[in-house]
Order: C-alpha cells, then sequence, then structure tokens
C-alpha cells in the first residue's frame, strides 16, 4: 500500500509492511536496482540505529523492520528519506558454474513448463544453460539463491498452489527467476532437475556459498555424472 | 554431553510435537536464516515470568499436551489455552507458578488437541544457540537439544541450572482471550492496492476456515478467494503475520518460521497483538479479518504492551 509520504531519490514505491515494518522498492533496471538496495542495507547497517530489528534485501526491494516501542513508520521513512548513503557496492563477485541432472525423475516440470512456455525439454535445457545469471539475493531459507535474470521465453509463473515436498537440490524456475533448493522444502516453483552439491547434505554450514553480486552458470550432466559428483563432495 | 550436565526434567510424552522455542532471532535473516521463536508469544512470555526467569529463557512449545518428570527442585509454570496440569495425578492450576520435587509426574493436556502450549522451568537452560537463537529449527535442520533441529522425544533430558522463584500468577485480565470472536486485526499493506476492491472487500468481510495445513511456518484458511493485478511478482522480504495469497487466491498467513522471502502477492500483516488468537484456532475454527491503520494497531500494541509493563512495575 502506498503510503501518503512522497518518494525520494531512487525509491519508486513505499508499503508498510505490517505495524512494525517498512518496505521500499528501488527504481532502475534490475542490476541497477538490486545495488541500490545494497547500498542503502550496508548504510543503514553501519549506522544501526537503535530502533533497527532487522533488514531484509531482495531483488528490489528492502523490508525494514523497526522496534515500535521507539519509533513509528513516519519516523523510519523520514530517517531513511534523509539518509546519506556512506557506502559504494562493488561488483567483483566471483562465478560459479553449477551441474545439473536435468533427467532426474524427482524434479521434472517440462511438461508443465512446456504448458507455459511452448518450449519442449531440450528448448528449456538450452536456455537454461546459455546465460550468465547474477545473484540477487539469498533468502527464502538459508543458502537459497536468487539468480536471475532469465530471458523471457523462458518466463513461467510460479504454480498456483506450492508443492509441500521440493526435493534437496532441486533446480528451479519461476518467472524470470532461477534458483537451487538447498534443503528440501515447501515451494512453489518449477523443476528442472537436480544439484549433486546438495546430495544429503545436512548440515547449513556446509552450504554452497552464494552471494549478492556473483554471476552463476548451468551446464548439464547426465546420471552417471550426477553420482560420481554427489559422491566426491 | 548432557550426562554432564544438572537435568531439569524428563521427557516421558512429548505429545503431537514439543520444541524448545526462545525468542527467536533478529540477525541472520538476510542470509535467509528464519526468524524462529513462540507462536503464542503471550502464553510464552508469562511461562517465563512466572519461573522468575529472564525473558527470553528457552521455554518447551507442545501442541495438545506433554508429560515429563521432574528431576529437581524447581519452579514450573504451564500456560496456554484451557490447560489442565497434573501433579502426580493431582489436579493443578495453568498460569500460576508451581514448586516441584524431584521424581514428580507432571501431565499438561488442553481442551483443544491442536492447541500452543507452552512449559517453563525456573533456572538457566543449557542449551547451545545457533544464530542468536536456541530454538528447535525443524524447517533448518538446526539448534534445539541435538542442535539438528529435531523435536523432542520420550526420554529426552532437558538441562538446567536451577534458580529460584516466587509463587505468582497471571490474572485473567493479562491473558490473551482465546475465546473471543473478535475480528483479527489486519495492517493493510504490501499489494495491497493491487488486489480487486471487491476481493478486499470480501476479504474483510468473510468468514476463513482453518484448515489442517497449519505448521510454525505459516497457516492455510480457507474461504472466498481472493485475487489481485500482481503478475511476475520479485521475491521480497515477508514479515511476521504477513498474508500471501498463491493463485488459487486462499490466504497463508506467515508465521515464526516463515521463509524470509517470499513471491506471492500479499494484503497485509495480521497485527502481533492478535497472532495469539490466530495461532490458538482449531483445526476448522473459523476466523474474521478487519482493517486497521499501522498507527492504529501500534496504539493499541503499546496500550497492551504498557498494561504489561505497568503490572510487572508494580508487582
Amino acid at each position: 500500500m502506498a503510503l501518503d509520504m512522497k518518494l525520494f531519490k531512487d525509491v519508486k514505491t513505499i508499503a508498510h509492511a505490517g505495524m512494525d515494518g517498512l518496505i521500499f522498492y528501488f527504481s532502475g533496471e534490475p542490476v541497477q536496482a538490486n545495488q541500490r538496495v545494497q547500498q542503502y542495507m550496508l548504510s543503514i547497517n553501519h549506522a544501526k540505529p537503535d530502533w533497527l530489528k532487522t533488514l531484509i534485501p531482495s531483488y528490489d526491494s528492502l523490508l525494514v523492520c523497526f522496534d515500535c516501542f521507539k519509533v513509528d513508520a513516519h519516523f523510519v521513512y523520514q530517517y531513511l528519506a534523509a539518509h546519506e548513503l556512506t557506502h559504494a557496492v562493488s561488483i567483483d563477485g566471483s562465478h560459479h558454474q553449477i551441474p545439473v541432472w536435468y533427467d532426474s525423475p524427482q524434479a521434472n516440470d517440462f511438461e508443465q513448463i512446456k504448458n507455459q512456455t511452448g518450449l519442449d525439454k531440450s528448448e528449456v535445457i538450452k536456455l537454461h544453460t546459455s546465460y550468465s545469471l547474477q545473484v540477487f539475493a539469498v533468502g527464502f531459507a538459508p543458502g537459497f539463491a536468487y539468480m536471475g535474470e532469465l530471458p523471457e521465453e523462458l518466463v513461467c509463473p510460479r504454480l498456483a498452489t506450492p508443492r509441500k515436498k521440493v526435493p534437496q537440490g532441486a533446480v528451479a524456475i519461476a518467472e524470470k527467476q532461477a534458483a537451487i533448493y538447498p534443503f528440501s522444502s515447501p515451494g512453489g516453483w518449477n523443476l528442472l532437475g537436480l544439484c549433486p552439491w546438495y546430495y544429503e547434505l545436512t548440515d547449513p554450514g556446509d552450504l554452497p556459498e552464494f552471494s549478492v553480486g556473483d554471476s552463476v552458470s548451468f551446464y548439464a550432466i547426465n546420471e552417471k555424472q550426477f553420482t560420481e559428483m554427489a559422491n566426491d563432495r | 554431553m548432557t550426562d554432564k550436565l544438572p537435568i531439569g526434567f524428563v521427557i516421558e510424552d512429548p505429545g503431537l510435537c514439543a520444541i524448545i522455542v526462545d525468542n527467536g532471532r533478529d540477525s541472520g535473516l538476510d542470509r535467509g536464516f528464519s526468524e524462529g521463536g513462540p507462536l503464542d508469544e503471550t502464553a510464552y512470555f508469562w511461562s517465563n515470568w512466572l519461573c522468575g526467569n529472564a525473558e527470553g529463557e528457552p521455554a518447551i512449545e507442545c501442541i495438545g499436551s506433554i508429560a515429563f518428570t521432574v528431576k529437581a527442585r524447581a519452579a514450573i509454570a504451564v500456560t496456554g489455552p484451557d490447560v489442565t496440569l497434573t501433579r502426580n495425578g493431582n489436579a493443578c492450576p495453568s498460569w500460576q507458578t508451581l514448586n516441584v520435587e524431584p521424581g514428580d509426574k507432571v501431565t499438561a493436556k488442553s481442551l483443544s488437541p491442536t492447541a500452543k502450549v507452552y512449559l517453563a522451568m525456573s533456572g538457566k537452560w543449557l542449551l547451545n544457540e545457533v544464530m542468536g537463537s536456541a530454538g528447535t529449527m525443524m524447517r533448518e535442520g538446526t539448534g534445539g537439544l541435538d542442535g539438528k533441529g529435531k523435536p523432542l522425544d520420550s526420554g529426552d533430558c532437558i538441562p538446567i541450572r536451577i534458580g529460584d522463584a516466587d509463587k505468582k500468577e497471571v490474572p485473567n485480565w493479562l491473558q490473551p482471550d482465546y475465546h473471543s470472536n473478535e475480528p483479527l486485526d489486519v495492517v493493510p499493506g504490501y499489494q495491497f492496492e493491487h488486489f480487486y476492491p471487491l476481493a478486499r472487500r470480501r476479504f474483510f468481510s468473510a468468514d476463513y476456515t482453518v484448515t489442517s495445513d497449519i505448521n510454525r511456518m505459516g497457516y492455510r484458511l480457507n474461504g472466498p478467494a481472493v485475487t489481485s493485478d500482481v503478475q511476475n511478482m520479485r521475491s521480497e522480504g515477508i514479515n511476521m503475520g504477513a498474508i500471501q495469497f498463491p493463485q488459487d487466491g486462499q490466504p497463508i498467513i506467515m508465521l515464526r518460521d516463515r521463509q524470509t522471502l517470499g513471491g506471492y502477492p500479499k494484503i497485509g500483516c495480521v497485527a502481533p497483538y492478535d497472532i495469539p488468537r490466530l495461532v490458538q484456532q482449531q483445526v476448522d475454527g473459523v476466523v474474521q479479518f478487519n482493517e486497521c491503520a499501522a498507527s492504529d494497531a501500534r496504539t493499541k500494541w503499546l496500550l497492551a504492551k504498557s498494561k504489561r509493563v505497568r503490572y510487572l512495575t508494580e508487582k
């Protein structure tokens, strides 16, 4: 819900996010908007105002949760509007090449994807493996990295009803985003295959580390390679 | 390792599911770690207060019932909706401090099989923290007694360095009114304006039924479908109590173990002071929603908070 608050600088919308939260949406192309999110997050984290509970950054938005005992939404708005950015974001992340077993029977939504996009399996795999994507956010679950942007042809919506259980290591797409489910969990994305890095991984401390700003690309492996890579870890 | 630690009590029967909760986390959420914490913050808070514990000391959150054997001379307290308590077969009141002796067999049971019941014991709970919380995070496989997010099992020993507690009780007017049929306050926000006006009106006037698909991540409700014009939404931060609508138009209310980011449109968030009434609803229970401006919600919340603080400081 847009507030009766004037927009400032690179902010395109502000909305309440509960009694004790405000969410700021930044303008610009995806990469630029995401950099602005990072800038504000680093800068506010650095200033550490005493009313701040948590900051949750994402693609183009920053959720700011505050202590209602100390301040209200208007105060937080004023604070951000007047905030001088102190941090520049350097984009020099590392590159990850991610193996995917696209023929896995446990993660196979190709028929559904065909209904949505008209692309058959080989075309989907070709598109999925031929672009370099950027990590825009890490969240949803520990180690869950949101990667984007996928090409327009590959865009398909989330499931109408989320699945109760997505297998561990499932490589998935939804809208313009790609991701890997680090652990088995409920989820509403379309599944393409399995990544061997996550096979029987139990400790969140052992998760492959993706950071915002990193780049990624996917490549196809077969069942034999999947088993070898899963055992090699 | 727990062999050498002082034991407070031993679980005999964990009921449907018993876990350890504390105040949850306020860091790590930007890396995808869940907030955690008690579903019914009010009942949890008072259970610790009754035991003379610091705010945020771990306690047990169980569903419906629990049975355990006391291993130390200590004070315990059980809170939640309509809970009856027995010590060695004799009925004892809930929402009060109860002194117990080693060997005492205690059971707690709510009239509602899905009620969240809280059990605290006086003293320092000797548990390891993961990302600032000792709570059991089943979804992440972290925290809790075993450190791997496993719920409590029969025979589990809870290590506690026992402390003192005065005998106290929580007056009725400070307990949540679990039987109230008042609509739950919702602060409109997020994609509120993208929901069709008719859908909004429907949401704020219709009855919604609590389904059996309810857990610490979220509660799924069932009722008239609510739709919006949102398409291709980017995932964004989800606050406690956020009400999201997948394409089927049925609301899911996001709770303590919710994912940090999500991409379904949200109409707003249930106000924190009404969360206890929501989470204590039985399956097939009916709820309604009331639109409440953020500033009004904050005023109500501050009033309730100051009522609590005044009682605590005058006590």
